[in-house]
C-alpha cells in the first residue's frame, strides 16, 4: 500500500477552505490509503493559524485545543480563553443557557417540530471568552454535563506517535469532579 | 468421531481456538501470515475470490426474493466462516450481520446440534432468535454447512429482512409488543430441512406464519439458495487453491483482519475516553387498542463510554442504562454487537478484510438486566433498532471526535439518521389482504460532516446501499397513495455543516375496508441525538392524520392537497377535530379519503451555525431548505432581493452574528450558578416522571452511574428519585 505524502497546503486548503475544496480532490483524499504526517502537519497548520506561543499538545473541538503553557495542559479556545486542566470537563467553565419552557425550545424550529419539555431539555454551552456555540446537549434534567473527551496523551504521544511529550499534568484521569467538589465545599461554607 | 477437521467435534475446535487465541494473542495462535508473506497476490486472490462468491451470491438473491425490503432496499447480506462460526468474508449489505451469523453458528456448536439434531451436508439451519445471534424477528438467519472429504470446513449464511412478521400489529417490526409473544414469528435455531429441501411441515408452517406467506417462503427460498451458491463456490476455490491451502488461508484472514483493525486505529484515532448519551421517549400512555402492560410513558436512556485503549481496542459500556421493559426496544448482546458494526464498517473497516478478526478487537459491556441486555426470557427485541440506530450513531460521533483530533477532516462523519416507521396492514375493498412496513427510511438523512452538510435523503445507518425504493411498489401492496413527499424547511440539526435535512411523506387512503396503521420514529419528544461541537440535534417527531374532510374541498381552498407546514398548521387550526397531530399514533379503521403523514427527522449538525458560510445558508433557502427567519434567526444571515437575484449582505451578517454571539453571553450563566440551581430542582424532585423512573433505575442497576450522579449533585449515596 503506498501511501501518499500531500503538500501542507493541501492539509490547510481541508481546515480553511472544507466545502470550497474541488470535489474531485476531497474524494481522491477520502478513497486514497491514508497519509502518515497527518498529524504533523495538522498541527502545524493549526499552530500558524492560530499564531499561539503555546505549543497545540492535541485539537479536541473545533473551538478547542489543548495546549502547552509552562508545563501544564490546559484547554485553550480559539478567541484566547483559556478554561482549565484538559481532564476537567471544559463545560464546567462555560457559560450556559437552558431551554426547559415551550416557549424557549419553540424558538428553535416552531410548534410542530418542537421538543417537549416533558422529556428533555436543551443546553446551549458558551464560550464564556466570545460567545462561540461549543455544544448543544438534549438531555433530560438533572443529567450531569457530558465529558465528551479525555484523551491518554502519554499513551498517544509515547506509544502511538512514538514521540515525547512532557507535562506536569499528564496522567490519564478525570478531574472533573475536583473542581465539582470545590463547588459543594463553598456551597457549604455558605452555608455555614 | 467428530464431524469436523481431522475428526474432532466442533465443540472441540471451537474450544481448541478460542484457547489459541487467549493463550498467544493471535487469532488461531497465527504468529506468521505464512501464505499472505509466501506470496501476496495468490493470497488476495484467495480473500477476494471469498468475498466475490459472498457478493454475487447476495446480488443474485436480490432478483429471486420476493420481498420488497430485499429486492427494493437490499435488507440482506451473505457471508462465510470458519467450521468454528468466525466469519472470513463478507458481501456488502446490511453489515450489521457481519458477527450475527458467527453467534448462531457458534450457538448451534456450543448446544451440541452435531449430536443432536445432528450436522451433515445439505442440513438446512434457520433463527431470528435474538438468543442465538438474531437481531429480531424481521431479520431471518439461514446457515448450511460446507463439508469437503466428509469434514466440515465451513459455513455459508444468509441474512434477509422480512416486510411482515405475523405479529399481533402489522409490518415487520412492532412498535408495542408488550413480549415477545406478539413479536410476531418465531424460528428458534431448527434445523428445518436436508438435502438442500425444506421439510413439508417447515414450509407450512410458513404458509400461516405471516399475512404475506408468499414474500416468506419465496424469501426463504432465496436465503437456501444463496447459501448453496456460495457452498459450491467454496468448492472451486478448495478445487483451485488446495485444501491445505484453504484451511490455513482462512486462519491468515481473520488474524491479518485483526491486524489491519489495531493498526488503522493507531493510525486514525486518539487513546482515551469518549462519552455520549442516547435517549428514547416512548410516550404509550394515551395509546388505544395496545396491551395494558405496555401503555405507560417510558424514558430509556443510557450513557455510552468508549474507551479506545493504547494497544489498539475498543472497549465500549452501557453502564448506567435503563431497565428493560415491557416495550419492543429491548436489546440482547448479539444486537447489541450488531448494531456495534454498523458503525465501525461505515467509520473505521470500510475497506481491507472486514471479519471477525475486527471484532477481536472490540468488546462491549452490556449490563445485565438493563435495556442493552435484557434478561427477561420473554422480553420483546422486535424492534431493538429503536434503541440501536440512535446508539450506534452516538458511538459513531464519539470516533469522530478522534477523527477530528488527528487531522482527518475528510471523514469526519456523523452517522445520526433517523428512522421512521409506518406499520400498515388490514383488508382492502377486493378482499384481499395486506401488511406491510413503509421502509422509506432506507434512504433518509445522515448527520454533518466536518468539511460538507449531512446527506438529504440518501443514507441508511443500516445498510451502506441506501434506497428508498419505488413507491408504487407499496401502492401495489396496500390500499394507499402517496400524495405528496417533500423537505419540510429548517427540520434539520443547525450547524456550521448541518444535517440532512428532514421531510414527509402524505399518504392517501384509497380502496382499504378495514385497515390500521400504527407509527413511530426517532425524534418523539426529544429531538434527535445531540451534535458535535455545537451542532444541534434532529427537530422532534410527528405524525398527521386528517380524516373527514372531502378532499375535493381542500382542494378548492388551498389550490392543491395541503402538504407544507404550514398548510398542515392553518389546517389543523381550523378544523381541531379532524386534524390529529400525533406523537406515537396506533390509527384503527381508516377511511378512504382519509391522509396520514410520516416525519422523518433531520440528521445532527456539526459546529456553531454562526460559523456556518453564509452563501450555503442562502442556497439552502434557495432551494426550500430553510427558511428566511431561520437564516437570520439561527445561521445570522442577512439574504436579500437585488434585482431578481437572491443574495447575502456580509455587512448586515456580521453585525448580526456578532449581536448574536453579545446576546448568547448576555442570557447564559456560569455553569457553577446553574448547578447551583439545577441541585435544588433535584433535591425536591421536580422533575417529569418517566424521567424519575429511567434514574432511578439506573441509580439501581449501575454502582458507577450512582457514585458519578450523586456525587456530581453533591447528594447522599443512597438518593433516590
Ligand atoms: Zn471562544
Amino acid at each position: 500500500m503506498t501511501r501518499p505524502i500531500y503538500p501542507i497546503n493541501l492539509i490547510k486548503d481541508l481546515y480553511i477552505k472544507r466545502h470550497k475544496m474541488p470535489w474531485d480532490t476531497v474524494k481522491k483524499i477520502m478513497s486514497s490509503p491514508k497519509d502518515l504526517d497527518r498529524f504533523k502537519k495538522w498541527i502545524r497548520v493549526l499552530q500558524e493559524e492560530l499564531g499561539w506561543e503555546e505549543k497545540i499538545v492535541l485539537p479536541i473541538h473545533e473551538h478547542l485545543f489543548i495546549v502547552n503553557k509552562d508545563n501544564r495542559l490546559i484547554v485553550k479556545g480559539k478567541c484566547g480563553y483559556e478554561y482549565g486542566d484538559y481532564r476537567e470537563n471544559w463545560k464546567l467553565r462555560c457559560s450556559i443557557y437552558v431551554r426547559k419552557d415551550e416557549d424557549s425550545l419553540n424558538e428553535l424550529w416552531g410548534e410542530l417540530l418542537s421538543p417537549d419539555p416533558h422529556w428533555t431539555e436543551f443546553r446551549e454551552y458558551y464560550c464564556p471568552g466570545c460567545g462561540t456555540l461549543l455544544d448543544v446537549e438534549n438531555v433530560p434534567p438533572g443529567y450531569p454535563p457530558i465529558f465528551e473527551f479525555l484523551p491518554d496523551l502519554e499513551g498517544f504521544y509515547k506509544e502511538w506517535l512514538d514521540e515525547e511529550i512532557e507535562a506536569e499534568n499528564l496522567s490519564f484521569e478525570d478531574k472533573s469532579m475536583d473542581l465539582v467538589d470545590k463547588w459543594s465545599k463553598e456551597l457549604e461554607s455558605e452555608r455555614e | 468421531m467428530g464431524i469436523g477437521l481431522k475428526g474432532r467435534s466442533l465443540k472441540e475446535l471451537l474450544e481448541e481456538s478460542r484457547e489459541l487465541y487467549e493463550k498467544t494473542g493471535y487469532y488461531y495462535g497465527m504468529k506468521d501470515l505464512k501464505l499472505k508473506d509466501e506470496d501476496p497476490f495468490k493470497y488476495e486472490r484467495f480473500y477476494w475470490r471469498m468475498v466475490s462468491a459472498s457478493i454475487s451470491a447476495r446480488e443474485t438473491v436480490k432478483y429471486i426474493a420476493a420481498s420488497p425490503t430485499v429486492r427494493e432496499y437490499m435488507e440482506l447480506i451473505f457471508g462465510i466462516y470458519t467450521p468454528e462460526g468466525d466469519a472470513i468474508a463478507l458481501s456488502t449489505g446490511i453489515m450489521v450481520h457481519v458477527h450475527t451469523m458467527s453467534s448462531f453458528i457458534k450457538y448451534l456448536i456450543e448446544n451440541d446440534y452435531e449430536n443432536d439434531p445432528g450436522i451433515k451436508e445439505g442440513d438446512i439451519f434457520v433463527t431470528n432468535e435474538t438468543w442465538s445471534g438474531g437481531v429480531h424477528t424481521a431479520d431471518i438467519l439461514t446457515v448450511i454447512p460446507i463439508f469437503h472429504e466428509g469434514q466440515l470446513i465451513g459455513w455459508a449464511g444468509g441474512v434477509t429482512h422480512e416486510l411482515e412478521v405475523g405479529a399481533h400489529e402489522h409490518g415487520s417490526m412492532t412498535i408495542f409488543a408488550p413480549e415477545r409473544f406478539s413479536e410476531g414469528h418465531h424460528v428458534s435455531a431448527e434445523k428445518v430441512g436436508e438435502n438442500d429441501k425444506f421439510y413439508k411441515h417447515y414450509m407450512l408452517r410458513l404458509k400461516y406464519a405471516t399475512r404475506m406467506p408468499n414474500e416468506l417462503i419465496l424469501d426463504e427460498k432465496a436465503r437456501l439458495a444463496g447459501c448453496i451458491l456460495i457452498r459450491e463456490e467454496v468448492k472451486k476455490i478448495i478445487e483451485e487453491f488446495g485444501f491445505e491451502y484453504y484451511i490455513q488461508a482462512i486462519r491468515e484472514v481473520i488474524e491479518d483482519g485483526r491486524r489491519e483493525f489495531i493498526s488503522r486505529l493507531k493510525e486514525r484515532l486518539v487513546p482515551g475516553r469518549y462519552r455520549g448519551y442516547v435517549h428514547l421517549a416512548t410516550p404509550f400512555k394515551d395509546i388505544p387498542y395496545i396491551h395494558p402492560i405496555a401503555r405507560r410513558d417510558t424514558f430509556i436512556h443510557s450513557p455510552i463510554e468508549v474507551n479506545i485503549q493504547r494497544e489498539g481496542r475498543i472497549r465500549l459500556s452501557f453502564e448506567g442504562a435503563s431497565k428493560w421493559g415491557y416495550f419492543p426496544y429491548n436489546c440482547t448482546p448479539s444486537a447489541m454487537d450488531g448494531g456495534l458494526w454498523i458503525a465501525t464498517v461505515q467509520l473505521l473497516s470500510y475497506d481491507g478484510k472486514v471479519n471477525d478478526g475486527s471484532h477481536l478487537c472490540v468488546e462491549q459491556e452490556l449490563p445485565r438486566g438493563s435495556v442493552v441486555n435484557t434478561d427477561f426470557p420473554f422480553a420483546a427485541t422486535s424492534i431493538t433498532w429503536g434503541f440501536l440506530i440512535p446508539a450506534y450513531a452516538v458511538y459513531g460521533m464519539l470516533i469522530s471526535i478522534g477523527l477530528f483530533s488527528r487531522g482527518y477532516l475528510e471523514e469526519v462523519f456523523l452517522p445520526s439518521a433517523g428512522n421512521s416507521l409506518m406499520n400498515f396492514g388490514g383488508v382492502d375493498i377486493q378482499g384481499e389482504i395486506g401488511a406491510f412496513s413503509v421502509f422509506e427510511m432506507a434512504a433518509n438523512q445522515s448527520g454533518a460532516r466536518a468539511i460538507l452538510d449531512g446527506i438529504d435523503c440518501g443514507y441508511a445507518i443500516w445498510n451502506p446501499e441506501a434506497d428508498q425504493g419505488n413507491a408504487e411498489l407499496y401502492e401495489y401492496l396496500g390500499p394507499i397513495l402517496w400524495v405528496n413527499r417533500r423537505f419540510i424547511p429548517d427540520a434539520h440539526g443547525y450547524g456550521m455543516y448541518r444535517g440532512g435535512n428532514g421531510w414527509a411523506s402524505l399518504w392517501l387512503i384509497s380502496g382499504a375496508l378495514r385497515y390500521t396503521l400504527s407509527c413511530y420514529g426517532h425524534g418523539v419528544k426529544t429531538g434527535y441525538i445531540k451534535g458535535l461541537f455545537g451542532g444541534y440535534p434532529g427537530p422532534a417527531w410527528f405524525s398527521i392524520k386528517i380524516s373527514g374532510l372531502d378532499i375535493s374541498d381542500l382542494i378548492k381552498e388551498f389550490g392543491h392537497i395541503p402538504t407544507s407546514i404550514s398548510e398542515i398548521q392553518r389546517l389543523y387550526r381550523k378544523y381541531p377535530n379532524n386534524v390529529e397531530i400525533s406523537r406515537t399514533a396506533l390509527w384503527a379503521d381508516l377511511k378512504n379519503g382519509d391522509i396520514v403523514g410520516l416525519f422523518y427527522t433531520g440528521g445532527t449538525g456539526y459546529g456553531d451555525p454562526l460559523d456556518r458560510d453564509p452563501q450555503l445558508v442562502k442556497e439552502d433557502y434557495i432551494n426550500g431548505v430553510i427558511s428566511l427567519e431561520t437564516a437570520e434567526k439561527v445561521y445570522g444571515v442577512v439574504i436579500e432581493r437585488e434585482g431578481g437575484e437572491w443574495t447575502v449582505n456580509y455587512d448586515e451578517t456580521r453585525r448580526l452574528r456578532e449581536e448574536k454571539r453579545r446576546e448568547r453571553l448576555d442570557r447564559g450563566v456560569p455553569v457553577k450558578n446553574w448547578w447551583l440551581e439545577e441541585r435544588e430542582r433535584i433535591l425536591k424532585k421536580e422533575l417529569p416522571e418517566p424521567i424519575k423512573e429511567a434514574y432511578n433505575q439506573s441509580l439501581e442497576l449501575s454502582e458507577r452511574f450512582k457514585e458519578e450522579f450523586t456525587e456530581f449533585w453533591n447528594l447522599p449515596r443512597e438518593f433516590r428519585f
